[in-house]
């Protein structure tokens, strides 16, 4: 039964860090396969070592894949030409979990930003009013935008790097960990604000976290990642109240206050 | 399934990953190899350098205004300096390698000759203000820091900061005008006894005493605030326990490195103390066969400073490697 | 953050704070010695003036200070000391800033081109670096010169090119660090090239870096260029350099002493002063290098304050009254970080403590334990032992109940052991320094302990901190803890940051020690379903208050506070329907230092009634069961103590 085509195709991704010195290589990746459909988030979950972090930097093309294909809407993402790079950068985007180092500490939040909007093609005249925008659209006021990162906190400084993301009018964001550096009461509504960017201008997300109440939230489908490889996919209700994996079993398992609903 | 830093781990490392004597011998060659390597670049860069300046030791030879061309041109050729460049230059790196430095263009001396000569005097000189900076950084050091912010510390902060101050030669005139030729406790120059070692070494060592006390001070205070030392402290154990056995051995080691570093910079000042107190050693004759255009003495003992800079770093990292196991492992 | 934002980057803050820092007379020195320079620069320029340096005088040779028409007396020629002081100054200085110059560029792109441009540049940055660095400055000048002919230049051209590897290598190693930040790698996801990743975003925050090593190399140059000069390889006459007038007093000291005093006091001073700005630059701008108070005894016994109190009898295990910390910059500017802090713990109960950053609760666990971080001190209130107020103890009998008593282990379990020893060697440290007994059986117990704790291959008693996992790490530090048998363990947020199925192997261990044993423990963590698993009752931190304590069950089933009830319900969960908005807390904690004199929590209130803004509510309510509000959501049954 064919439906509609996934936005993103990975096809038996594969990375492996060679060892050094006398140390054994690992595999970062082994053998992923999955699917992006447009409009959903799909989350990823695993422990340290589950390679999930390595899988957002390789779509992202800031470290090399060794194996397999990654596609969206059929381009090549892993190694695109010159052409298609740079129409994929204005695609796909990504943030990051840091809080502390998102951001250039010499850089005001305007610069920042605008170093975005250029890739977007903004014309100079425009990208006051673009700024601004994009600001109001992750919550934070204007007034900010000749902030420095040490005058921010930690939760503004994460709607700034979305705003940085957003900026380019992606189609999908990669959330790499991007609310495990923050406070607990602090999540909530950087939560909210992804929710809903992905209610109004139709985001693809693929949501990274170690966090699987949050990821469950979150999350349309689901994936279980360990030591590079999948260990099971599908539907976010199913594989976390009824999982099949053994491993998986294990990890809802050990979540504090899970098996207590 | 994490990877574990260091640890041997269950897959796919082999012998050679669990075996870390095995490790440390090739790092130990690697280094080696790697300053072998430096050695030569150094070694061409002075051969190349030497020959940039025009003239040759012929001029000192011969008086150039009463001399022929023609016994100007033999002299050369007797010298061997009208071959050709690179045929030059290939007999002097099979000679370097094979250990062969040549003799002096000027007295025909072996470089090998003046080297254990006027070598024994620097490598005396160099190694007493070696020793003295150390033995009394080290000391000072911890001193200046168990008692942060008193009266001593201070103290002990400013003579550190006059002593980098003061530039050496500078303080070699002050100490002969003090110690020399006002109390008559020491002689102001020239060599033969223990005494007249004494000027030349304090004014050597002056600068590399007060970096090195600053470094071990430093290095202790920040060591006495990490993370392990109030965890040690919540354990219980004694207070000298905790200041002799962990903070000061993680706070040497960083002095293990600044060590590599003052040979260098005892190496360089040498020459100028030497000059001030007419001590024979390898810098005079260095400096004068570089305005003599002496090649053999210039590049023979070239190399042998860098050797010794070389050697030094070296052994300071191996050393490191030995004391600090975070090192080892990776 | 108030409405008008201060707009100062880092750059203008760092300007502040270095004419804010550095001593005044430090400042005035160098500022004088520059001036000084621009006005011997100007002698050297303008052909009128320097006749001034150069003219020469028999009459007036080896004057002394306001002899014949001089300021400071004349040299061997009969030059004016005066001006060609102020000339050599500028020689000094100019050369300095030459040198520092070609050093730091060469120094900045070669660091640059060797961490960010591919592992071959590095490979062969790092050899020239290392082939440059074989050799020594000043006998790279003597070739110089030889080739060359003396001469200021020479030593400009010699000095420029050893100086910029040491450069190389600092910039090297920064750029390292700085590449794998997060906003070099937004920008290379934006598509931008290296080369302007380099120079938009490495090199503004290299510039710490280079201020320090400017001021390093400008000292430096002053010192070689003099020493070279004074050998003769630099300046030549009749240039006034400074080397060159110290040498020139030096062979004509018999005759006057004046040249060279004069000359030798203009450079020592000049290098001290740069010297010192180069030390206070340094503490303003490299953090790592800030030297930290070293809380020697004498310091640590004025830091607790005296308590007269009597002992209660039938006393819990851990009791603490109104406990108070803050940090003290100044006498008289102590910033509260924690305020009013109750407690009683009784033997074998597990009490867990939650709360977010700025709350206090880490500060607690220190004050519980008797032993503040550097900077902090007990402002008010009492901590007691066992009945025991631990104020009044000495400092040995501290030490020994420390550790036998109470123990305490840390987020980060591989920063709570020293690198350099075997984790077997540091259990059996802990273990003789409160049960003095031979090696041996020292070394048996503390294989005991490991293999109680999970570590049990042989093997791991040789091991090194570094070579653990994060989990296996915190097994240790817990072992090397409870090779003393405490009667109180207090564990800061141990499982942050490991994997949850680490996490619930580590929750069972202490769990299960804690039955075994029949410890008692205090379990603090930002994680309320953490919590749950562990402890018998719960304590609610905000800002540096506890807001609300209780039996776990109660407090989860019914919090009171309207912050428990926001953290409770902006937790995802079953409860609430995938992707649907969460009921956030707006807002951002207080920090220490701003709190405001109403209650805490207040601007991020649902519950607030008037009350709340004139002032702070009290810790009311029962013995099991408090809070901290004026308008709690459920009240709280007052029951007689």
């Amino acid at each position: 039964m064919t439906g509609p085509a996934p936005l993103i195709e990975v096809r038996s991704l594969g990375k492996r860090y060679p060892g050094s010195r006398g140390r054994a290589g690992h595999q970062a990746l082994d053998d992923v396969t999955f699917d992006l459909m447009a409009g959903e988030t799909l989350g990823i979950v695993g422990e340290s070592g589950s390679g999930k972090s390595t899988l957002a930097r390789v779509l992202m093309r800031l470290t090399s894949a060794d194996s397999g294909v990654a596609r969206f809407r059929g381009v090549d993402m892993l190694r695109p030409s010159a052409k298609d790079a740079s129409e994929l950068t204005r695609t796909v985007q990504i943030v990051f979990q840091d809080p502390n180092s998102s951001m250039n500490p010499r850089r005001t939040v305007r610069q920042a930003i605008a170093e975005a909007t250029r890739v977007a093609g903004v014309p100079a005249a425009q990208t006051d009013s673009r700024l601004a925008a994009l600001l109001d659209s992750v919550g934070l006021s204007r007034e900010k935008l000749d902030s420095y990162p040490h005058q921010l906190s930690g939760g503004q400084r994460q709607r700034v790097a979305i705003a940085r993301a957003l900026a380019v009018s992606p189609q999908v964001i990669i959330a790499d960990e991007c609310v495990s550096a923050l406070d607990v009461s602090v999540q909530s509504s950087v939560l909210n604000l992804l929710l809903e960017l992905q209610r109004e201008l139709g985001l693809t997300y693929i949501f990274i976290s170690h966090d699987l109440a949050v990821v469950r939230h979150m999350s349309d489908r689901v994936i279980v990642m360990r030591a590079g490889r999948v260990v099971e996919q599908g539907p976010c209700a199913d594989v976390l109240s009824r999982p099949s994996h053994d491993y998986t079993r294990e990890l809802l398992a050990s979540v504090p206050g899970w098996s207590s609903e | 399934m994490s990877t574990r830093p260091g640890a041997a781990t269950a897959e796919t490392g082999g012998f050679y990953s669990r075996c870390e004597w095995c490790r440390t011998i090739t790092a130990a060659l690697g280094k080696l190899a790697y300053s072998l390597l430096v050695l030569l670049i150094v070694a061409a860069v002075a051969f190349v350098g030497l020959r940039l300046a025009p003239g040759d030791v012929t001029t000192q030879l011969l008086d150039p205004t009463r001399a022929t061309p023609a016994e100007l041109e033999a002299l050369r050729r007797e010298l061997g300096l009208d071959l050709p460049v690179a045929v030059q230059f290939w007999n002097y790196m099979t000679g370097l390698l094979s250990g062969d430095f040549g003799k002096s263009l000027l007295t025909r001396e072996p470089v090998s000759a003046i080297v254990l000569n006027a070598g024994a005097y620097t490598v005396a000189l160099a190694v007493t203000a070696f020793v003295l900076t150390f033995a009394l950084a080290i000391p000072l050091g911890i001193l200046a820091a168990s008692r942060q912010g008193s009266m001593l510390d201070r103290i002990i902060g400013l003579c550190c900061g006059l002593l980098i101050a003061i530039p050496n030669f500078v303080l070699a005139i002050l100490l002969i005008n003090l110690l020399a030729l006002w109390a008559g406790w020491l002689p102001v120059a020239g060599s033969g006894t223990w005494k007249h070692l004494v000027l030349p070494a304090l004014a050597l060592a002056s600068d590399p005493l007060g970096f090195a006390t600053r470094l071990v001070r430093i290095s202790y205070l920040e060591q006495a605030a990490m993370p392990y030392v109030d965890a040690l402290r919540i354990r219980g154990v004694a207070e000298t326990m905790i200041r002799w056995r962990h903070i000061m051995r993680n706070a040497l080691l960083p002095v293990i490195s600044l060590a590599a570093v003052q040979v260098r910079t005892l190496v360089g000042y040498t020459l100028i103390v030497e000059v001030i107190f007419r001590w024979p050693g390898l810098g005079k004759r260095l400096v004068d066969s570089i305005l003599t255009r002496d090649y053999a003495v210039a590049q023979g003992l070239t190399v042998l400073l860098a050797l010794v800079v070389v050697l030094s770093t070296l052994m300071s990292s191996l050393l490191y490697r030995w004391a600090d196991p975070r090192v080892r492992s990776s | 953050m108030s409405a008008g934002i201060e707009k100062t980057g880092p750059g203008a803050q760092i300007a502040r704070r270095i004419v804010t820092t550095v001593p005044k007379p430090v400042l005035l020195m160098v500022l004088t010695f520059f001036i000084g320079g621009l006005a011997g620069g100007a002698l050297l320029l303008v052909p009128e003036w320097s006749r001034l340096v150069f003219r020469q005088s028999l009459m007036r040779a080896y004057s002394a200070p306001l002899e014949n028409g001089t300021l400071l007396g004349a040299d061997q020629l009969g030059r004016a000391l005066e001006w060609r002081l102020l000339a050599g100054l500028a020689i000094s200085l100019g050369t300095a800033a030459l040198v520092t110059a070609i050093a730091t560029t060469l120094g900045i792109v070669m660091g640059l081109l060797g961490g960010f441009f591919g592992r071959t540049a590095d490979r062969i940055v790092t050899l020239v670096i290392d082939a440059t660095w074989a050799y020594p400055t000043l006998l790279l000048a003597v070739v110089v010169a030889g080739i060359q002919g003396p001469g200021v230049s020479t030593v400009v051209w010699a000095l420029g090119l050893t100086l910029w590897a040491a450069m190389a290598r600092i910039v090297r190693a920064q750029v390292l660090v700085l590449r794998e930040q997060d906003f070099v790698l937004a920008a290379r996801a934006l598509g931008y090239g290296k080369l302007y990743i380099a120079i938009r975003h490495l090199v503004p925050n290299l510039v710490p870096i280079w201020i320090l090593m400017a001021t390093l190399f400008v000292a430096l140059t002053i010192v070689a260029e003099a020493g070279l000069s004074f050998i003769g390889i630099g300046a030549q006459s009749p240039t006034p350099s400074l080397g060159k007038t110290l040498a020139e007093g030096f062979s004509f000291a018999s005759s006057s002493s004046w040249p060279l005093l004069l000359a030798s006091l203009v450079i020592v001073g000049l290098v001290t002063s740069l010297n010192s700005l180069g030390d206070h630059l340094r503490d303003i701008l490299d953090p790592k290098g800030r030297v930290p108070a070293f809380r020697t005894p004498r310091m640590r016994a004025i830091m607790q304050r005296e308590q007269a109190a009597a002992a209660p009898a039938a006393s819990p295990t851990v009791l603490a009254e109104e406990v108070s910390v803050s940090i003290r910059r100044e006498p008289g500017e102590d910033v509260p970080v924690l305020t009013g802090l109750s407690l009683a713990l009784g033997s074998e109960r597990a009490l867990g403590i939650v709360g977010e950053s700025g709350s206090g609760k880490s500060v607690a666990a220190r004050a519980l334990i008797g032993l503040l971080p550097a900077g902090l001190v007990l402002s008010g209130g009492r901590v007691s032992w066992q009945g025991g107020g631990i104020a009044e103890l000495d400092a040995e009998t501290l030490r020994g109940q420390r550790g036998r008593f109470i123990a305490l282990v840390f987020q980060d379990a591989r920063a709570s052991m020293d690198p350099l020893y075997t984790i077997g060697d540091q259990i059996t440290e802990a273990l003789q320094a409160h049960l003095p007994q031979d090696a041996a059986s020292a070394r048996k117990a503390a294989r005991e302990i490991l293999a109680r704790v999970g570590l049990d291959d042989p093997s791991h008693f040789d091991r090194y901190p570094h070579q653990l996992s994060g989990g296996q790490m915190q097994r240790a530090a817990l072992a090397a803890v409870l090779v003393l048998r405490p009667r109180v363990l207090i564990a800061d947020e141990p499982t942050t940051g490991l994997d949850v199925t680490t996490q619930k192997k580590i929750v069972a261990l202490v769990r299960d020690l804690r039955r075994e044993m029949g410890m008692a423990v205090i379990w603090i963590s930002h994680d309320l379903d953490l919590v749950t698993e562990i402890a018998d009752d719960i304590m609610v931190m905000y800002a540096g208050q506890v807001v609300e304590t209780g039996a776990v069950s109660d407090v989860l089933r019914a919090p009171s506070h309207p912050y428990t009830k926001g953290l409770i319900a902006s937790r995802p969960s079953r409860d609430i329907a995938p992707k649907s908005l969460l009921p956030a807390i707006a807002g951002n904690v207080p920090e220490p230092g701003k709190w405001p004199i109403s209650c805490r929590f207040l601007p991020r209130c649902g519950n607030a009634v008037a009350a709340c803004s004139a002032g702070q509510p009290l810790l009311e309510g029962g013995t099991d069961r408090r809070v901290r509000c004026f308008n709690p959501v459920t009240p709280v049954r007052e029951i007689p103590a």
